[in-house]
């Protein structure tokens, strides 16, 4: 297969995986950040801790991707715990792997995928989730059917938002996958490398396409927004 | 079954609330008191929506809450009503009443189709919440509550977000509802007029502190509220409908009669009778008069306020009371006595379809 094509694959899949992984994790931290109870001592300890955990969250919005990087290419060294770990129980590294580039991604996306969801969750009415609760639904009941489609707007843009952000990854791939055909070599690591290759015709269809891609998911993600918007106005 | 709340909690900002409360069965009970007094906060910790530690709750020989129980909302059966507008916004009419029903935990109760009928709703079915008024979304949101077959119904303020029309609109389907049940209510209001209209047993409360558990007919003459110009004195009557003429119906109010318009009472019911402190004016003859409703009582307590333009008078007719607004120039003038006999000229006599038990 021609190698663009397997870089093609492997963007996706890696995409896909991440805002997989996103989902299962992100949205009940999303959920936590959403739920801050009115001040009294009891809730003092948990309000700190979102206090510090929703900067955390947003650290990758600022930071350069090569310092977060950095840190993952560390802490996924055999020498050190995660690293350690994740070798004893898979006999395989982490670094330069496939799924070491779940973990950055996931790491990197993450503020993309728990910042629209938070904000969907906090504009939640309160008295909808309380009336739902005294018509006998349990808490996991209530998210299901309550929530999720009262937020399907913070859920589409949060999916999207992380999908895309993922596609247009750079930097981490590069500190912590480099750049193995097959296992590692996403679009924007080809696109570098026919770049410096000097070979621009084939530069043109990758960059042109994330171009595309990334114009596309974006109007597409207004159109869905406005809407919504229109047709929940009415609340 | 009934429902019992002890509660000695102070919470932030100096509010303190001090309850020992237990609500009688099958009847509205009323939670009278004005905005702050802490009604709304015993109807949430009846219901479990908030969690504050310290205090019991039980409903029959069910402890919902105490030192080692926290039964959650979801597992109380309770049929809640809001204040505030808030149906799923997401579903139709429809939805909103499959999303009750299909997690009723138990058969029995008004059916769906009782729902519709009672509150008027199956034109609304295939509608938006968006697209219905108010009256008829909270007309909505009582048959989603008790679609869900509750045990128990509390109602916080039901009607404190309408206007004055839909609440007139509302009242009577609350009133049908009320007697097609057989479980309690606890009906939250400040407002007079609805509480007359619905409780059976008024509690008041103020600063978090139950100051007051009358039934209806006494809450009506007694009490701070009195002197407001919704006033009026609930009366029990039995229904003597073999004296029917000029379609007017005859009520035995205690030793004498009331003339009422109104078909359909069945002979010998109790009913009650609401009869509004302005409708009543007093005279101290019998005077040739176009009002047909006029009753000998004494004078039991005059309530002059001090200032403004009017005081009430308290009135004793056999073991009952009725209630008049006078101006506080005529209470000078006519220099009326406790105790005095004196004619109540009755100018309005509302029956409230409520039957008597």
């Amino acid at each position: 297969m021609d190698s663009d094509l397997v870089s093609l694959w492997l963007t996706l899949k890696l995409a896909g995986v991440t805002t997989l992984v996103l989902i299962v994790l992100g949205t009940p931290l999303a959920w936590w950040l959403s739920q801050r109870s009115r001040a009294s001592e009891r809730s003092w300890l948990s309000n700190t801790l979102k206090n510090i955990v929703e900067p955390l969250v947003a650290l990758p919005i600022v930071l350069p991707p090569t310092v977060v990087g950095f840190y993952l290419l560390l802490a996924f060294s055999p020498d050190n715990l995660p690293g350690e770990l994740w070798q004893s129980a898979t006999g395989t590294t982490l670094a330069f792997s496939f799924y070491g580039l779940v973990v950055g991604s996931a790491i990197y996306s993450l503020p993309f995928y728990v910042q629209p969801l938070q904000v969907s969750f906090s504009a939640l009415q309160r008295e909808l989730i309380e009336a739902a609760a005294t018509l006998g639904a349990s808490p996991l009941d209530r998210f299901f059917s309550l929530i999720v489609p009262l937020c399907r707007r913070g859920f589409i843009i949060a999916i999207c938002l992380s999908f895309a952000h993922t596609v247009g990854e750079f930097g981490i791939v590069l500190m912590i996958g480099g750049n193995l055909p097959d296992e590692t070599r996403v679009l924007s690591i080809a696109l570098f490398d026919h770049v410096e290759a000097l070979d621009y015709g084939k530069a043109h269809i990758l960059a042109g396409g994330l171009l595309g891609f990334s114009f596309v998911t974006l109007f597409l993600l207004y159109a869905v927004d406005r809407r919504w918007q229109n047709g929940t106005r009415t609340t | 079954m009934s429902l019992s709340i002890q509660a000695r909690v102070k919470r932030e900002g100096g509010f303190e609330l001090d309850v020992n409360v237990t609500f009688p069965d099958r009847q509205v009970s009323a939670l009278f008191g004005a905005s702050g007094s802490g009604k709304s906060t015993i109807l949430r910790l009846l219901a479990g929506l908030d969690h504050i530690p310290g205090i019991r709750v039980s409903f029959g020989d069910t402890v919902w809450q105490d030192t080692k129980t926290f039964v959650p909302p979801n597992q109380r059966h309770i049929g809640y009503v809001f204040q505030h507008l808030n149906l799923f916004p997401h579903l139709s009419v429809s939805g909103n009443l499959d999303y009750a029903e299909a997690r009723r935990q138990s058969g029995g109760g008004l059916s769906r189709q009782d729902l519709l009928d009672i509150l008027n709703l199956s034109n609304l079915l295939e509608k938006l919440p968006g697209q219905l008024s108010g009256g008829e979304q909270q007309r909505v949101a009582i048959a989603r509550a008790l679609l869900s077959n509750p045990d128990l119904i509390v109602m916080d303020e039901p009607l404190g977000s309408l206007d004055q029309a839909a609440k007139n609109r509302i009242l009577p389907y609350l009133q049908r509802l009320h007697r097609s049940l057989e479980i309690p209510i606890i009906y939250v209001s400040h407002v007079v007029d609805e509480i007359l209209y619905l409780a059976d047993t008024v509690f008041e409360i103020s600063a978090g502190r139950i100051t007051g558990k009358n039934s209806v007919i006494d809450f009506s003459v007694s009490g701070t509220h009195i002197n407001q110009p919704e006033a009026a004195a609930i009366v029990s009557c039995r229904v003597r409908s073999e004296n029917e003429q000029h379609s007017l119906t005859e009520l035995q109010f205690e030793d004498t009669q009331l003339l009422v318009s109104a078909g359909q009472l069945i002979n010998g019911e109790s009913v009650r009778v609401k009869i509004p402190a302005r409708d009543v004016s007093l005279s101290r003859k019998r005077n040739e008069s176009s009002i047909i409703n006029v009753i000998a009582t004494t004078i039991e307590h005059i309530h002059d306020p001090g200032t403004g333009a009017s005081a009430v008078v308290k009135l004793k007719c056999g073991n009952q009371f009725l209630l008049a607004l006078i101006t506080r120039k005529s209470l000078q003038e006519l220099h009326f006595e406790i105790g005095e006999p004196i004619f109540a000229q009755i100018k309005g006599v509302a029956l409230m379809t409520q039957h008597d038990s």
